[in-house]
């Protein structure tokens, strides 16, 4: 169950930090860097309609739900296609982090991989003093943290 | 109630057919009560999309949607009951036909559709500066290498989409925890819309724009094979 | 990580419908396909690299479409927004005239520092032009909004209305990082290799 990609965009839908990883048949070809910012905006305008497009008889699912760690409640969460699948995570603050995943890779996983890449941002990323928020994230040791994470999931 | 609506959109994006068996809205009014007064059997919702239609076929399917239910049910013998019964027929005359074809819900649904389904596509092929369209129209055709989009999701609904060779897409908005359904959508377009859209000497072949599928066939051979999964009312 | 870039500027095209707010994004972005997204989503996307202040610095444009069904979207896509250009057509007196309906809006759904720039497009057809230069330029003024007259079809001053903007943004950025301006150049040539030894002594 490898992760592929990760993208990480802002509250207001720009790329903040993008990668993809090195996995055995990994479906997903390089793009160059205009591509990688328009499929994160893209996701993150798709996100926003979807919450318009709830069945009005479904409303009481997200009601009833309890996740304290992803508030994403309203909007897309999973996308599925024959060669990988997309997961959609939302913190309170807005940031999302959007994994690229292989198709049989469950939620209970994501799920920890989430808290565990939130973790890696608040602490590399957060409390880097030069980091400028809402800018492209260029931190060294966010990087390679991040790249343990999920070289020990991809094993 | 877990199959919220049926949507099918031509190549030329228009949607050519849209049955909601539960309203599948922006409207932030109460779902609730909604659900509660379709239950008792009162037709509020009933005369309004009558209203909405104008399309005298709504009738005549309602009358024939009795029947048309009872044949699915006896064939399905895990649907005994006949609150069950009552419950599908309910849902059924409360939903409406192809009255939301061209509104902005049917146009978002489409436009997030149409973007995640470039998403896949693209992220799976070269970028698009070094593919001449030649090349892009033979990774279309070739259907291994074709990465297809086959579901979205949110905490609240899910939907299923396919897609056939010539541009038609179906897809079905259901409750999230529902299973994939993507074959029962390829069902769809192989018994029935072949049967009675494709082999219907009247039916036009291609859709102009706000033409839609009125075709009580089709219409109550779908509604028959919905209601007659074991998900219809899970 | 790729870092081909420094900056990331959000800005935002609105305007009436047809005042050509996409003609104006095909002179500029470096993107020469479109993407048509415009018309499903409601925002389509263009992406132009400058440099400025050796500095790369990558804007991209949020070109948002009219449409009354994307209201209720289009105020998410104000948010977080860096800089924001409203388009008018200067041979369309009623473009102009919802220009203030447009600021309203702006003030509703965006931050409240945003950058403004005014933008009054078509200049290059004199003899339809019905809104005057001097007008437009005062109403701007009264409201503390830059101005500039474009042409798309003959790319008069579109470069410049982008950079102007650009630049405004990145001066704006350097005032509200007390941090930057106390240590001048020096703050920006730490990249990488600095931050690391930084982090390394924290943790």
């Amino acid at each position: 169950m490898p992760i592929f990609s990760i993208y990480i965009t802002s509250k207001s839908g720009s790329l903040l930090y993008q990668k993809d990883f090195k996995v055995l048949n990994n479906p997903i070809t390089k793009q160059n860097s205009n591509d990688y910012l328009v499929i994160a905006s893209t996701l993150h305008g798709v996100h926003a309609i979807s919450a318009k497009l709830t069945p009005a008889a479904s409303a009481k699912n997200y009601l009833s739900s309890k996740l304290p760690t992803n508030s994403n409640k309203t909007g897309l969460r999973m996308i599925t296609t024959s060669q990988f699948k997309i997961y959609m995570n939302q913190t309170v603050t807005g940031l999302e982090i959007i994994l690229f995943t292989s198709p049989d890779m469950g939620q209970t996983k994501i799920s920890g991989i989430y808290d565990k890449i939130y973790q890696l941002y608040c602490d590399y990323v957060l409390k880097n003093p030069f980091y400028q928020l809402e800018m492209p994230i260029r931190c060294k040791l966010f990087d390679d943290k991040l790249l343990s994470v999920v070289t020990t999931t991809n094993v | 109630m877990a199959i919220y609506s049926f949507w099918v959109y031509d190549r030329h994006c228009n949607c050519i057919y849209q049955r909601e068996y539960s309203p599948l809205t922006a409207s932030t009014s109460t779902s609730a009560s909604a659900t509660t007064t379709s239950q008792t059997g009162s037709t509020p919702r009933l005369s309004q999309s009558n209203s909405a239609l104008n399309n005298s076929s709504v009738q005549r399917f309602q009358q024939s949607g009795a029947d048309n239910s009872d044949t699915t049910i006896s064939n399905n013998t895990s649907l005994g009951s006949s609150s069950v019964n009552n419950k599908i027929q309910e849902l059924l005359n409360n939903g409406s036909i192809n009255a939301i074809n061209d509104n902005n819900v049917s146009k978002l649904l489409f436009g997030t559709l149409f973007s995640l389904r470039k998403i896949s596509i693209s992220l799976t092929s070269a970028p698009a500066s070094e593919t001449t369209d030649d090349e892009v129209f033979s990774s279309h055709t070739s259907l291994n290498k074709f990465n297809e989009l086959k579901s979205f999701q949110t905490l609240n609904y899910k939907v299923h989409f396919y897609e056939t060779l010539t541009g038609l897409k179906f897809l079905v908005v259901t409750d999230p925890t529902i299973r994939d359904l993507q074959l029962e959508l390829r069902n769809i377009y192989e018994n029935h819309y072949l049967n009675y859209v494709v082999r219907n000497q009247l039916c036009q072949v291609e859709f102009k724009e706000h033409e839609v599928i009125s075709n009580d066939k089709f219409i109550q051979s779908v509604d028959a094979f919905w209601s007659g999964l074991p998900e219809f009312i899970s | 990580m790729n870092n081909e870039y420094d900056y990331l500027f959000k800005l935002l095209l609105i305007g009436d419908s047809g005042v050509g707010k996409s003609c104006l994004l095909l002179r500029f972005a470096e993107d020469t396909y479109t993407q048509d997204y415009i018309s499903t989503i409601g925002v389509d996307f263009k992406i132009r690299t400058i440099e400025l202040d050796g500095k790369t610095i990558k804007l991209q444009i949020w070109d948002t479409a009219g449409q009354e069904r994307f209201r209720t979207i289009t105020s998410s896509y104000y948010r977080g927004a860096h800089g924001i250009i409203i388009v008018y057509d200067v041979t369309d007196q009623e473009s102009f005239n919802n220009v203030n309906q447009w600021l309203q809006e702006i003030d509703r759904y965006a931050t409240s520092g945003v950058m403004k720039l005014l933008v009054g497009n078509k200049c290059d057809l004199t003899d339809k032009k019905v809104v005057d230069y001097a007008v437009a330029k005062e109403y701007a003024d009264s409201r503390g909004i830059k101005f500039l007259e474009t042409s798309a079809s003959e790319s008069t001053n579109v470069e410049q209305a982008f950079i102007v903007m650009s630049k405004q943004i990145k001066a704006q950025m350097a005032n509200s990082q007390p941090a930057n301006t106390s240590n001048g150049k020096a703050s920006v040539n730490l990249s990488g290799t600095s931050v690391n030894a930084q982090q390394g002594g924290c943790c």
